[in-house]
Parts: C-alpha cells; structure tokens; sequence
C-alpha cells in the first residue's frame, strides 16, 4: 500500500451526517457458471480473464489498477481491508480463486468471485453519488468491450442473486446518526425506509443500536427502476433524513447534560492511555457530533475518519506489521488518539 | 442450531461479520436477518419456503428432471440457496423464478443502462410485445397469489398456481 490519501481518511459534502457514498455493480461473464456452481479452474479462468481486461485495457483508469491474489493475502491484512470497506467480510471468508482491482486512493475497488464474477465499486468521501456512479458507469463499459457482460432485454444484468436482477446496482451511503439514534427514532425510520425500498443498517454492529452511530443506507429494489432513478430516490430521501438528524441535533445540544457528554468524550479521548474500539467508537461519536454543533471547533472532520479506519484492530496490526494483543491495541489506540487530538 | 438472536427459531441466515478484528459468523432466523436489515428478501419467510418447495415440489417431474444445460442447476438447487447457478438458468427456470423475481422487486422489466454489443436474450420480446393481455392477466393472477401466501390459503394459492402455470405455458 502507499502513502497516497485514501478516501476514506477525507470527508465531503453534508459531511457532518453523510461520511461516504458507495456505488456497487454486481457483473458476471456469460456462458461460465456464477461463483456458488465454479470449480477451482473455472474461478482462475475467470479471474485471469478479467485481470487481462483491466490490464490491457486502453483506460488508464483501469490500466493502473493493482491487482491483489487474495490466496496471498495474510488474514489480518485481509481483514484490514474490510474495516477499510473495501472488500466484503464474505469475501475474505474464502480467498480461493478471489482476486481484488484497487486504486491507490482506494476509492476503486473491484472484488473478483464474490457472489458475482465482478463487483465493480467505487467509493468517495460525503455525499456524491452521481459522480461516484458515473465513474463505476465507465468502468462498467470499458470492461464489457472485452469481456461481455452477461445481460437480458428483460431482467437487465443477470446475477447470481435475483435480488441483484436489472441493474445489479447497490448504491449506499455511510450515515452518522447520533441524535436520532438516541431519541430512540432509527426504529420508525427505518421501518418507513423499508417501505420505499431502501434498507438502514448498522455498519458496525446490528440492531438499532450500533457501535458509533453509523449507518448505511442503501436500495433494495434494482429492477423497473433505472440507476439515475435509484439515485435520485436515494439522494432525495437521504437529504431528509440528514434534514431530521441535523433538527434533532440542535435541539439536544441545547440540553446541558448532553455538552457535558460531548466536552466529557473528548477529555477522555484526549488523555485516555487504554481505548477499547467500542470505548472510542461511542466517544468519536460524541465528538463528531460536538464538532458538527459548533461546540468542538478546532477538529476536522478529516481527522475523525482518519483516526475511525486506522484504529481499527486489524488496521493497526497491518500498519504496524506484527500481531498485538487486545490490551496492547488498546494502549496503542489511545496514544494514536491522543496524538491525532493534540 | 437456533437463533443467535431470538434463540427460538432455527438458523437458516449466516452472516460474516468482523469483531475486534477477527472474521466472526453469525447464525440468524430469517425472521431476524430481516429485522436487522439482512434478509434474503428473495424467499424471505420459512412459510414462503415451505409454499415454494410445495409449490415445485419434490413430487414434481420437472423437479428431477430439468436441469439447466450450462451449469447443471436444477431448480431445487435455486431455491435451497437462493442462489441462480448461472445466466442461462434464467432462461431455463424463466416462469417459476418470475414469481419470486417480481415479488421482490415490484416490477419484471429492466428499465436501466443496456450494455453495447450483443446480449444474450432470455425473454423473446417480440412474443411479449404481441401478448400484453395475456401478461397483465398473468400479473393480476400473481399478485392474488402474493395475498393467498401472505394469508397462508394454500387452497387459493395452489388454484392460482395452475392457472398461472397454464397461462405461462400457452403463452411459450
Ligand atoms: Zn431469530
Ligand atoms: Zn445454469
């Protein structure tokens, strides 16, 4: 890995609710079976087939992609890239036949025999889902030149889940929800989300409660309705949602308790000399939300979703390059805060 | 193996997930798995299950006998993961995933980006333009289907099937 700034260490627009979009295409080959029904032989087939493409391409976009042999990936760096949302956790379960395309940003990534052939994703900070769309969009085509994507007037892209059927789209957005999370509203929100198509999820732990307040959003349904349709219902309902999050926000900043929360969290992240991940997850988001509120003043963003994704356990471990025990984590965890907050 | 959440109804989800940096799994009722956003919304319910198994049961011919001539699928293979075994299982399996299909998404008709060069085609649309009729009777008859599972009338269900079966079959 390099030294360039990933995605995921930037923040973007609506940035104080809305920390990244993500668009993902699911693509499969025709005329070779999808991943649950490949043999050994078919998935290196497949995998070297679609390396060539990107390499030989003539989109410089494409040529630059790394490949990554995920048989060759330790499993702590394999990890590491699922607490930098890069791969799925299902993809690092089995590393048979699995290859990864990355950009040096990161913000490019495609799995190769995930549940699909191809899973083409792209990434970026805040909230952007057209442009981030229209570049997965362009790697999509350039791709199908070479390796013709199996399609139906009908069904749309065809893949190894209907669920995927049409435009194999999946277009999320990672939310930070604190205030509605506490006012005890993600329940509703969510069950009414679920009636227009779209799902909220925690991203770091299930339930209506997860670690850090941080929620992903996405569309469910991908066929009948065109990628710029989903996008637009997307973005159209997020904004709501960010509208009720930044609401709910000033009215509990009001509450003193809650500013003695926030200037409380971050004294303990400043000066804490062991931090579990759940311990700094719930007191980052104490303090983004105080940053978000006025109330912190000299923190970035950026410095948040920095510190988020490289303290991370398996993170740590990679950049560091040796296996750490939970308590010796947990005191390196601290001093990296304590640095990043100085 | 039950639920790890409700610990009442067996686990038929499993979910990788990563804790403290370690890959873990997680073994959910369907029930659950929905709840928490992770349903496999395609047979989403064990009452959905059990009316598809029934529905192209184990006593049905084409059960045994149909297998899809790229991958080798058949169509108990399909519903047992939820998972299609290839491209062309679309067209071989065609009229009994079109319920499930429409079921979960609403609609059966891609409306998005069509990709340059030659497509394989599952569905001949120039047989689909001729029949609108017979399409949206199939549809009516689908979504009283839908109702009859949801209501768990198996009877009305089960009548509603033939009458699908047969109007897909005239319209081949
Ligand atoms: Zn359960
Ligand atoms: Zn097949």
């Amino acid at each position: 890995m390099t030294m360039d700034t990933k995605w995921f260490e930037k923040s973007g627009k609506e940035g104080d609710v809305v920390i990244s979009s993500r668009i993902r295409l699911a693509r499969n080959l025709q005329k070779i079976p999808f991943p649950i029904r490949m043999n050994d032989q078919q998935k290196q087939q497949v995998r070297d087939n679609i390396v060539q493409a990107a390499k030989q391409s003539t989109n410089p976009i494409l040529r630059n992609l790394t490949y990554i042999n995920m048989e060759q990936v330790d499993k702590i760096e394999a990890v590491s890239m699922v607490e930098n949302h890069l791969v799925s956790p299902d993809f690092i379960s089995n590393p048979k036949g699995r290859g990864l395309l990355l950009s040096k940003d990161n913000s490019i990534a495609i799995m190769i025999n995930e549940e699909d052939h191809l899973r083409i994703q792209v990434m970026k900070e805040g909230m952007d889902l057209s442009e981030v769309y229209q570049l997965a969009d362009q790697i999509d085509s350039v791709l199908n030149d070479t390796l013709h994507f199996a399609f139906d007037a009908e069904l749309g892209y065809l893949t190894q889940c209907p669920t995927n059927l049409g435009t194999g789209m999946r277009a999320s957005l990672m939310l930070h929800l604190p205030s509605l999370q506490q006012n005890g509203m993600i329940k509703r929100i969510s069950d009414n989300l679920s009636k227009l198509g779209l799902t909220l999820r925690g991203t770091y732990g299930e339930g209506t409660e997860p670690v850090g307040a941080l929620y992903q959003l996405s569309n469910q349904v991908t066929l009948g309705l065109s990628e710029k349709e989903a996008i637009e219902n997307l973005e159209r309902i997020v904004m709501q949602l960010v509208d009720e999050e930044r609401n709910t926000r000033k009215s509990l900043m009001e509450n003193i308790k809650k500013q003695d929360a926030v200037a409380r969290s971050l004294g303990i992240l400043k000066n804490a000399k062991i931090l579990s991940t759940e311990e700094f997850m719930k007191l980052l988001s104490n303090v983004r939300l105080g940053v978000a509120s006025g109330f912190i003043k000299d923190i970035s963003y950026e410095t948040l979703n920095k510190l988020m994704v490289q303290t991370q356990p398996a993170t740590m471990m990679t950049m560091n390059g040796k296996q750490l025990s939970a308590e010796e984590r947990d005191i390196l965890r601290a001093s990296m805060v304590c640095e990043a907050l100085k | 193996m039950l639920c790890q959440s409700c610990g009442k109804h067996p686990a038929n989800t499993h979910i990788k997930t990563i804790i403290n940096g370690e890959l873990t799994e997680h073994s959910l009722c369907s029930e659950c798995a929905q709840k928490m956003g992770y349903g496999n919304s395609f047979f989403p319910s064990n009452t959905f299950d059990q009316f598809f198994s029934s529905f192209f049961g184990k006593n049905s011919l084409m059960e045994d006998t149909l297998r899809c001539p790229v991958c080798g699928a058949s169509l108990s293979d399909i519903s047992d993961t939820g998972k299609v075994g290839c491209a062309d299982c679309y067209k071989t399996f065609l009229n009994q995933l079109m319920p499930s299909i429409q079921r979960m998404h609403g609609n059966t008709r891609h409306a998005g980006k069509i990709p340059m060069g030659t497509a394989l085609q599952v569905v001949e649309q120039t047989q689909e333009k001729e029949q609108p009729k017979e399409k949206s009777e199939i549809e009516q008859y689908q979504e009283q289907l839908q109702t009859a599972i949801d209501e768990q009338n198996f009877e009305l269900a089960a009548e509603l099937r033939d009458k699908i079966k047969a109007l897909s079959e005239k319209s081949e």
